[in-house]
């Protein structure tokens, strides 16, 4: 019967084999592209295309500057470079185009919609009704020194509008200049020639990567041999990508090298025997073979990563051959039939449980972890299936080519775990682990940043500064998504957040944006510039500047046509704004604001608040948000993968038992990043999955223990051994990555598998019966402290503030309470004078105070209005006026006011639970982690009226202060 | 403490104004050398609150030195004003002192003052339409802003009449406010600076 099964499966794997030849012949190939292992947002597909589109638009983009003393050299580098680059089909040059030609035909092409267009300079010129300042500068710029205009252009433009407007079109590289159709900056005695465009191709696919990259290093190279001084900096996503891609490919193959060898010499080492070895890479084989064929079939292709991985976890199928070829050092002269019996239990439970924790890693949202899922359990089941029907039919050795090896080290190891002496020892251990789990959970933090899960290569950072430095931008990788129904709607959102926008690059907030509505303002925008144009300058400004300037014809007034300027004949008429206007479909378009150097990213956003379809897309802080979430799922997955475990363990050994056996793994779940965290580690997505996996080897583990009699345990102790050896040295080796991501998985794996196989004896107390409550105390402190630590981790305080609530300190906000609750009605003018850093700012203050509402005017030093603030129990007003220093923020002003006059159990109930008012008739303070953030300190006329006095307050916290003089005027 | 720099503006032209025009006979001329003292009560209507918003004082107008206004009630705090800048202290502390530079919309006012002390009313008529008339045996002069749109221009209207000196000032706000100012006790003198005013004008941008 075994035969005829084993022929079966002899025959499937022949398949298996057969249907992989067959699409090797046909040429098989393997996924590259890396961005496909990373997790999808599934929420909103709308919206995931368009980050898609922006992020990919951003990816593609090229910047190379090549630089020399030498002027000539520089341009004739480039320009060759430029020649290469474009014969390789792999770049589209955006710089190539640019010429005096270029421009003019870009002024052209905008000429026919002139008098919809106007600098935003003019624009408010024009608003403010100064017409007359512009006709003085055409004036000027006509008789002026440098003068350039021409009859037929002022004929057309009199007022010189045009040229207005595109000088201010946005240059995103502020330091270049273009010099005989080449962009081009001097630094230092070099001149630098730009050379700019978008990668014809996926940057992260390797085989692109390496075509662009070869052809980049030829061309540099031959570009080298001629100026030997030439200096070439790059930046783009595919040369990080590339750096990326060779390191971890070069560390897997490494890794993956080391780990066979150091498993082969392994087995030939323990069993002095070349069969073992044969047997367990025929195992290890068919695994892999069965595996590859059956998801190749299911997935059609297969990513490289996920193979490379998927081999890697499926090594841990050696562990079952291993189980069944130590079992020859048990009994001599027993029949192989009669050995794979005897462990057939202990792989069939290990094997059904390492196939759950695989499965599981198939709920994770990678899609490169559903092939590794599906990948690792096929191989393993595969390798099972091979050591239960065929290792018996080809081992034919009776006795072992020499006495088992490590026996002293075994018993010894088993010793420790069984015998009565070492009682205490253990007992010590454990309290040892109690008081290391509780101390690491107290480090223990979380680190979700993206950025430090990629190791990128330092040299091309440097690079990377050093070109932004050189042209003048600063590395922003966020940007604004504008969607709407269409362009027309889009861009009307754009002009009202750029707006909103334009004082924020006054307070440093941002250093430049590029929108699409700078280079196609609004069908709206255009009807109202025309109007301007019209009203403001034409109408009562045209015939004393015609006469003034000279001209025999007069110039047409703007005719009243229906031509506007519209995004589809931009974009086809400047295809460098491709990467602004990124989709238009039927019903949608996406549109891209870029941003440079953003320094305040929440100011950047409120701009956006209120309009709809905008979004602030940072997309390195999207994936780091995903990360978190995912983290907190693969926990999820480790409870439910052990969950499902339970059940068999349970059947095979009944309750009390069962349980029994997952304790080990689960110390070493628990105890693994707490051990982790006393190092300093933090704890991320990537050590999380690696305890899902660290409980299915650890369970097995467990079972083989649990599993294994009396007189067989030290060969069972002998194959776990060799077993967790060459887990360690696949898994260890890559706690040496220096991708930090593949770092934390190996350093969690090895840790793991050490403190798994370490513990894995405790499992034979299942079946003598030593009980020790001590233990199981142990057990449930850590599963608690596990559990205590991982339902709060530290994502809280990026929670933006809520509506209602107002921050007085970076950890503290205050729920604004009613204007009601102050308890009376009160008029009062004030003089307040502020201190910011070294900055004072003095105001009156004039409050009236009802039950019903609260409302406080203030006023400059110069009786200018520069504060309104209206709250009524529904709704807040705040007015500002634009002089006010931007750090006299309104909702602050009316939130110390609360905290001020409010009486003292309102403000209690109103502020974060974390900190402590103390309230006296002369001082209150707000304290926080045992610190004062906020004190006042009053002297009144009277206690009873908070109103009339002197008071002053200090936040601590933002460090500013205010004196006040209050005096009530009402009564 | 609120001073309107357009007022001072205003206390200082129209007795020099009325020099050139007719309508203001009788009125005190301020020369160079002469001091005025006086005391103001202004009061600001402002929308939101029931009762006006009002504070008293005294100022000191020395046309070779600037403006000093005194807030009594109801907080002490003193502006000083000159042609180098503005100086603010309250509750005996220093708490503005900026030059003339950094605050264009004054020294825009201090051209348009040197033009009319000149005799140059076409400066203060670029930026507003100029009404005068006689009422009650005194003057009245409404100004009006040419334009309604510049944003630089917080009045819709200032109305000052007086007989020797200006007595009332009202300024109409472009949102709804009013402002009112009333001087009395106004006397000319040809003193020298106390020296608690030289003192404060020397406090401008030591």
């Amino acid at each position: 019967m075994m035969r005829l099964f084993a022929f079966l499966w002899l025959i499937f794997v022949i398949a298996s084999c057969g249907y992989l030849i067959l699409r090797v012949h046909k040429g098989l190939h393997f996924q590259t592209d890396l961005m496909a292992l990373l997790p999808r947002e599934d929420q909103n597909p709308e919206l995931q295309h368009a980050n898609d589109t922006a992020t990919s638009a951003l990816s593609h983009r090229i910047v190379i500057l090549v630089g020399h003393q030498d002027k000539a050299a520089a341009y004739s580098a480039a320009q060759a470079l430029s020649d290469q680059l474009t014969a390789s089909g792999l770049l589209d040059l955006n710089t190539s185009h640019l010429d005096k030609d270029k421009l003019r035909q870009i002024g052209a092409f905008y000429y026919p919609y002139r008098f919809g267009l106007l600098s935003d300079e003019d624009r408010n010129s024009l608003k403010a009704g100064h017409g007359q300042e512009i006709a003085d500068r055409a004036l000027s710029q006509v008789y002026g020194l440098v003068g350039f205009a021409n009859e037929p252009l002022l004929h057309s433009d009199p007022f010189l509008l045009m040229p207005s407007f595109l000088t201010s079109l946005p240059l995103p590289m502020s330091r270049l200049s273009l010099d005989n159709g080449i962009l081009t900056l001097q630094d230092n005695g070099k001149t630098w020639a730009l050379i700019a465009g978008q990668l014809k191709g996926e940057p992260f696919a390797l085989d692109l990567q390496k075509k662009f990259t070869d052809t980049y290093d030829n061309a540099v190279a031959s570009q080298n041999a001629i100026y030997p001084d030439l200096q070439v900096l790059h930046l783009g996503a595919v040369f990080f990508a590339k750096a990326g891609a060779q390191t971890a490919i070069n560390e897997t193959s490494l890794i993956g090298a080391a780990s066979m060898i150091g498993t082969i010499l392994l087995i030939i080492l323990s069993f002095r025997a070349i069969r073992p070895l044969v047997m367990s890479l025929l195992v290890i084989a068919v695994g892999i073979l069965t595996a590859l064929a059956i998801s190749l079939i299911i997935f059609g292709e297969l990513h490289v990563g996920a193979l490379l991985f998927g081999i890697s976890l499926i090594g841990v199928c050696v562990d079952y051959s291993l189980q069944y070829c130590s079992e020859i050092f048990a009994h001599p002269r027993v029949t192989p039939p009669k050995r794979l019996k005897r462990v057939f239990m202990g792989i069939t439970i290990g094997t059904v449980t390492t196939v759950i924790g695989y499965s599981s890693l198939y709920l994770a949202p990678f899609p490169g972890l559903h092939q590794i899922a599906l990948f690792s359990a096929i191989g393993l089941i595969a390798s099972w299936i091979t050591v239960v029907l065929w290792l018996p039919l080809i081992d034919h050795k009776a006795t072992p080519s020499q006495k088992q090896p490590m026996t002293g080290a075994t018993k010894a190891f088993l010793f420790f775990w069984e015998a009565k002496k070492y009682t205490h020892w253990r007992k010590g251990l454990f309290v040892l682990f109690i008081i290391l789990g509780i101390f690491g959970f107290t480090r223990f933090h979380t680190d979700d940043d993206v950025r430090h899960m990629q190791s990128l290569s330092s040299s091309l950072v440097t690079e990377q500064e050093k070109i932004q430095k050189l042209i003048g931008v600063s590395a922003s990788n966020k940007f604004f998504l504008v969607q709407a129904a269409d362009d027309e709607t889009a861009l009307q959102s754009e002009e009202k957040l750029t707006e909103k926008l334009r004082p924020l690059i006054a307070a440093g907030d941002l250093s430049g944006f590029q929108s699409p509505s700078q280079y196609t303002p609004s069908v709206a925008r255009q009807k109202e510039n025309r109007q301007l144009q019209r009203d403001a300058l034409y109408t009562p400004l045209l015939s004393l500047h015609t006469t003034k300037l000279n001209l025999k014809t007069p110039p047409a007034l703007p005719d009243d046509n229906t031509h506007f300027l519209i995004p589809s004949n931009t974009d086809k008429n400047m295809h460098f704004l491709a990467s602004l206007f990124l989709d238009r479909r039927s019903n949608e378009v996406t549109h891209m604001i870029a941003l440079d150097g953003v320094t305040n990213s929440n100011a950047i956003a409120a701009a956006a608040k209120g309009l709809s379809g905008v979004r602030l897309v940072d997309p390195a802080g999207d994936f780091s948000a995903l990360l978190g979430k995912y983290r907190s799922r693969a926990i999820a997955l480790l409870a439910l993968s052990a969950a499902l475990m339970l059940p068999i363990l349970i059947w095979r050994y009944g309750l009390g038992k069962g349980l029994w056996v997952m304790v080990p793994p689960l110390i070493a779940v628990i105890m693994t990043p707490a051990l982790r965290s006393l190092g300093g580690s933090s704890f991320t997505f990537f050590d999380a999955m690696g305890l899902v996996l660290v409980l299915s080897i650890g369970v097995d583990y467990a079972v083989f223990c649990a599993e294994t009699s009396d007189d067989r345990k030290s060969v069972t102790v002998l194959a776990v051994t060799m077993a967790a050896t060459t887990a360690l040295l696949s898994f260890g080796l890559l706690a040496l990555s220096r991708v930090s991501a593949v770092q934390h998985f190996g350093a969690t794996m090895t840790l793991g598998i050490l403190l798994s196989y370490l513990l894995a004896p405790m499992a034979r107390w299942n079946r003598k019966k030593i009980s020790l409550p001590l233990l199981s105390t142990t057990a449930l402190a850590l599963i608690i402290s596990l559990c205590g630590c991982t339902t709060a981790p530290a994502d809280e305080d990026l929670n933006p503030t809520k509506p209602g609530t107002v921050r007085i300190s970076p950890h503290v906000a205050l729920i604004m309470p009613s204007p009601a609750d102050l308890g009376r009605s009160v008029e009062a003018t004030q003089l307040v004078t502020v201190r910011y850093g070294n900055q004072d700012f003095a105001f009156e203050a004039h409050i009236h105070a009802t039950p019903e509402n609260f409302l406080l005017v203030g006023f400059d030093l110069m009786g200018r209005k520069i504060m309104t603030i209206n709250w009524a129990k529904e709704s807040t007003s705040f007015e500002t006026a634009p002089w006010v220093p931007k750090q006299l923020r309104a909702e602050n002003i009316l939130a110390d006011i609360v905290l001020l006059y409010w009486p003292d159990n309102i403000v209690r109930k109103s502020l974060d639970k974390t900190v402590k008012l103390n309230s006296t008739a002369h001082v209150r303070t707000i304290i926080l982690d045992h610190k004062i953030i906020w004190q006042a300190d009053y002297q009144l006329k009277s206690k009873h009226d908070l109103w009339s006095g002197k008071l002053h307050y200090h936040n601590l916290a933002w460090d500013y202060e205010f004196n006040i003089e209050s005096a009530e005027t009402g009564r | 403490m609120k001073i309107n720099i357009a007022l001072v503006f205003l206390i200082l032209i129209t007795p020099v104004a009325a020099s050139a025009d007719d309508t203001r006979q009788g009125q005190i001329l301020l020369h160079t050398g002469n001091i005025l003292h006086g005391q103001f009560v202004e009061e600001k209507q402002v929308q939101g609150f029931n009762s006006p918003l009002i504070s008293k004082g005294n100022f000191t107008v020395a046309p070779d030195h600037g403006v000093i206004w005194n807030t009594e009630k109801p907080f002490v705090t003193t502006t000083v004003i000159t042609p180098a800048g503005l100086a603010q202290n309250a509750g005996g502390k220093i708490i503005m002192n900026l030059k003339a530079q950094k605050i264009p919309f004054m020294s825009h006012l201090y051209d348009m003052l040197g033009g009319v002390l000149a005799g140059n009313w076409q400066a203060l008529e670029t930026d507003f339409i100029v009404s005068k008339s006689r009422k009650n045996q005194g003057w009245q002069v409404t100004m009006t802003p040419i334009r309604t749109d510049n944003p630089a221009m917080p009045f819709s209207s200032i109305t000052a009449q007086g007989h020797h000196f200006v007595e009332n000032v009202v300024l109409l706000k472009s949102d709804g406010d009013t402002d009112t100012l009333t001087f009395t006790h106004q006397a000319l003198s040809s003193k020298q600076l106390s020296a608690a005013e030289n003192s404060a004008f020397n406090s401008v941008n030591p």
